[in-house]
């Protein structure tokens, strides 16, 4: 069981990884690639959420894809790229483009928090109203994008924070449960010791 | 009748990124009812002003808060102000050259200052305050001296008093003595000296009966009380308000290049110094005894600022973090499932099972204090902690992804090259952990017991030349004024310490292509190394002894300490058993896979390797 050999991969993310296996206990290679379509919607959804769970706990997947061309590509370009696929020049401008934890969120006491450094600047969204919260928690999974989620979460669609394709909807952001390491310290207190500079 | 408006002032160089910990407990022990209180954020002013006038962006004024402390520039920069005209400016831009620093923006900004602080105390005396209390600490004496020589000349009954940790024993006498348009110095921990202040100030309270206090008599002469030794119980340290901080950043032109963190304290003092103080820290002065605000009410308050401030970055400032939390308070704060990112900072001999502990809490920065790698240096600086306690700490963060700010330091009194040596030859070994930011020699910092006792090393002393370019004061008041001190280098030459820091820019060079796991095929442990300064090269141990070994050195042992280690496991058949380990012992230190401290030994492979991004 994939959730056996790593604590943090949740039991039922396992199911959709049968065909992968761990190299290491934050590196996963999964087997055939995954189909990115308009016309399977839930499936490519429910694959993506999984990869950008992964990438929040800070799980390296390496995977191949193939991606229709009635998928919204630029919408999951935040998420970690395939190593392989096709269309080869799609994947390979996924792949240069990408920039992890460029789209991220994270959860606070009675809020949420969403970085956007999408496009070259940085936004911000401090989501507090109930009604947003809870369709940004609906969102967190493949969800069918009915009249009244789509009133629920206007806001958060109309920003492109959510990947909507075939009438369906996902959350695009990463919750980051794994930070990584910074090497000058981004969080710097001035009173270190004994310093000459 | 209206209420007396009390000002709280923070200068700069305080962080643009925090709040101010002092303004933020002041306020909430004024009365509402008895008194009005404005808050004045200046550094965030200052902040905006220079990124407007001069070009200087937030992340240049954070420079010169965190990084020039010991080169005084933040402090000369108001000299201008403090003076009235340009100060020494050729001299000090001649100073930094020696340091290889660059005197821009110093220059520029010091010609700003003046009028900026011109400007500050205009609006501050046009509320018409009775008191302005300012707070200083680090690079915020001359900015706060400048502009309270201003206050008084623009509106002379305003009652000025300045506070903080730069004020701490005989500096604020000297503060008190030397800058006459100061009323007050308050000395002490707040929560005690500020209510009495203003006793003194709105009631009949005679100041010479508050402790630490520096008050002027009717003729102008200068009185300091003897300070107490009364310290804040760790419950009853207030929790700070940072509304009026946050509010004031929500409307700054520089609020889209900040990164706010909401700043904590859990404890004051330190635990450790208690026990033995570091020899080269002089960061708790009289206060060291360690008190700690208990688990339940600390995690309450974070949650509490979380939610208030809807800031999930969070900095506490103690100087250690209380050991019982790794069973209550961190334990707490993981189940809350929140996206924290606190930094602590702590003793750098936590074990594997405590970095989990941290990182599950959201502790994703930690300030450990490692300060070298080699026990002889570490026992001179009575850290408490040996070489390879601070390897297996470095090589437990890499696992658990948690990032650790550490520099390394020499010059200690009675160190030696030998002490150095094992150290550098191993520095390649140690470039897929994470490195220092930087090396340097020690600075002797008042209140350390490098200061306290010159027996200790430190024979000679005057304060750092940079404060010749700060205080026009007679030396015996500058020499009780500051905290650093200029004294002969003690222990490693320049030119030895050269070769140390080539090796550590090797390391910071190599970090990002580097990787030395170990991982588990099922029958053997593979180790692939990956480190940028070799060849690729894996290995394979196959046999249950060589596993059992490396398993055992997953934390410091000598060769019988992994022979006790091993004795529970089943190894099979080895008749001697001492020679067969000291072997592979031997192996793993001829492959550059174990660290050794003289005659103990821990391994140096990782589990993972984290994702790792340069700021």
């Amino acid at each position: 069981m994939i959730s056996r050999v790593n604590p943090r991969v949740p039991a039922a993310a396992s199911r959709a990884l049968d065909d992968a296996r761990w190299i290491a206990p934050n590196q996963l290679v999964v087997g055939g690639p995954r189909v990115l379509t308009a016309s399977a919607p839930y499936r490519s959804l429910a694959w993506l959420a999984l990869l950008r769970d992964l990438a929040g706990l800070g799980i390296r997947v390496q995977w191949s894809a193939v991606v229709r061309t009635d998928w919204p590509c630029l919408l999951v370009m935040t998420l970690p790229p395939p190593i392989r696929g096709d269309p080869p020049g799609l994947i390979e401008r996924w792949q240069t483009t990408y920039e992890p934890l460029s789209l991220l969120w994270r959860q606070g006491p009675g809020f949420a928090l969403i970085d956007d450094c999408r496009r070259g600047k940085t936004r911000r969204w401090t989501l507090t109203s109930p009604r947003l919260l809870r369709a940004w928690r609906l969102l967190q999974d493949p969800r069918r994008l009915t009249t009244g989620l789509s009133r629920l979460a206007f806001e958060l669609l109309e920003e492109d924070l959510v990947v909507a394709v075939g009438g369906w909807a996902l959350a695009a952001p990463v919750r980051v449960q794994r930070w990584p390491v910074t090497v000058a310290g981004t969080l710097r207190t001035p009173t270190s010791a004994g310093l000459l500079q | 009748m209206e209420r007396p408006l009390i000002a709280l002032v923070c200068m700069p160089w305080q962080s643009l990124d925090t709040p101010s910990l002092a303004i933020g407990i002041l306020a909430t022990l004024i009365d509402p009812r008895q008194f009005s209180v404005q808050q004045w954020h200046a550094n965030l002013d200052w902040g905006a002003y220079i990124a407007r006038e001069c070009g200087v962006a937030p992340d240049n004024y954070n420079e010169v808060g965190n990084e020039s402390f010991f080169v005084g520039t933040g402090e000369w920069i108001f000299t201008s102000a403090l003076y009235g005209r340009p100060w020494m400016v050729d001299e000090y831009c001649a100073f930094l050259m020696k340091y290889d620093r660059s005197s821009e923006p110093a220059r520029l900004l010091h010609m700003h200052a003046a009028g900026w602080i011109g400007q500050l105390a205009h609006n501050i005396v046009s509320t018409k305050p009775s008191i302005v209390a300012l707070t200083t600490t680090f690079l915020q004496n001359v900015p706060s001296l400048a502009l309270a020589r201003v206050i008084k000349v623009q509106r002379p009954n305003t009652v000025v008093v300045i506070g903080g940790g730069n004020c701490e024993g005989v500096q604020g006498q000297a503060l008190h003595r030397s800058f006459p348009f100061l009323d007050y110095v308050a000395r002490g921990e707040g929560e005690f000296a500020w209510p009495a202040l203003l006793e003194v100030v709105f009631g009949d309270r005679d100041p010479s009966t508050v402790p630490g206090l520096c008050w002027r008599a009717t003729d102008g002469s200068s009185h300091a009380n003897s300070e107490s030794h009364h310290l804040v119980p760790g419950n009853r340290i207030p929790s700070p308000s940072y509304s009026v901080y946050f509010d004031q950043l929500e409307n700054s032109p520089i609020r889209g290049e900040l990164d706010p963190k909401v700043v904590l304290e859990s404890a004051r003092g330190c635990w450790w110094g208690e026990v033995q103080h570091c020899t080269f820290c002089g960061l708790n002065g009289s206060a060291m005894t360690f008190r700690s605000k208990s688990p339940e009410r600390f995690h309450d308050e974070l949650k509490s600022a979380t939610e208030s401030y809807q800031c999930l970055d969070i900095m506490v400032v103690d100087n250690i973090m209380d050991m019982k939390y790794f069973n209550t308070l961190l334990p707490a704060l993981a189940a809350d499932q929140c996206d924290w990112r606190i930094h602590y900072e702590v003793k750098a001999n936590l074990k594997a099972q405590h970095i989990r502990t941290l990182a599950a809490a959201g502790v994703v920065h930690i300030q450990p204090g490692i300060e070298s790698l080699s026990t002889s240096v570490l026992k001179l600086m009575r850290k408490g902690v040996t070489a390879a306690q601070n390897v297996q700490l470095l090589r437990q963060c890499e696992e658990e992804s948690v990032t650790v700010s550490w520099n390394l330091l020499y010059g200690f009194p009675g160190e030696t090259v030998q002490d150095y040596e094992a150290m550098m030859s191993q520095l390649p070994n140690l470039v897929h952990l994470q490195p220092p930011e930087g090396v340097a020699r020690i600075v002797l910092e008042r209140f350390s017991p490098y200061f306290d006792d010159p027996g200790l090393g430190f024979y000679e002393r005057c304060p750092a030349e940079c404060y010749r370019f700060i205080y026009d004061l007679p030396a015996d008041a500058v020499e009780d004024l500051v905290y650093i001190f200029d004294c002969p280098p003690a222990g490693l030459t320049e030119a030895r310490a050269g070769e140390l820091r080539h090796g550590i820019t090797e390391w910071r060079r190599l970090y990002f292509d580097s990787s030395l796991v170990a991982r588990s095929d099922g029958s053997a442990i593979v180790i692939e190394d990956r480190r940028a300064n070799r060849e690729p090269m894996d290995y394979r141990l196959a046999d249950p002894l060589q596993q059992a070994v490396v398993r055992a050195l997953s934390e410091p042992h000598s060769i019988p300490g992994v022979l006790r280690r091993i004795a529970s496991d089943a190894v099979g058949d080895c008749t001697n058993l001492h020679a067969a380990a000291s072997d592979i012992v031997k192996w793993l230190e001829a492959r550059d896979l174990v660290f050794r401290d003289r005659d103990t030994y821990i391994s140096l492979a990782t589990s993972i390797v984290p994702e790792k991004v340069a700021v």
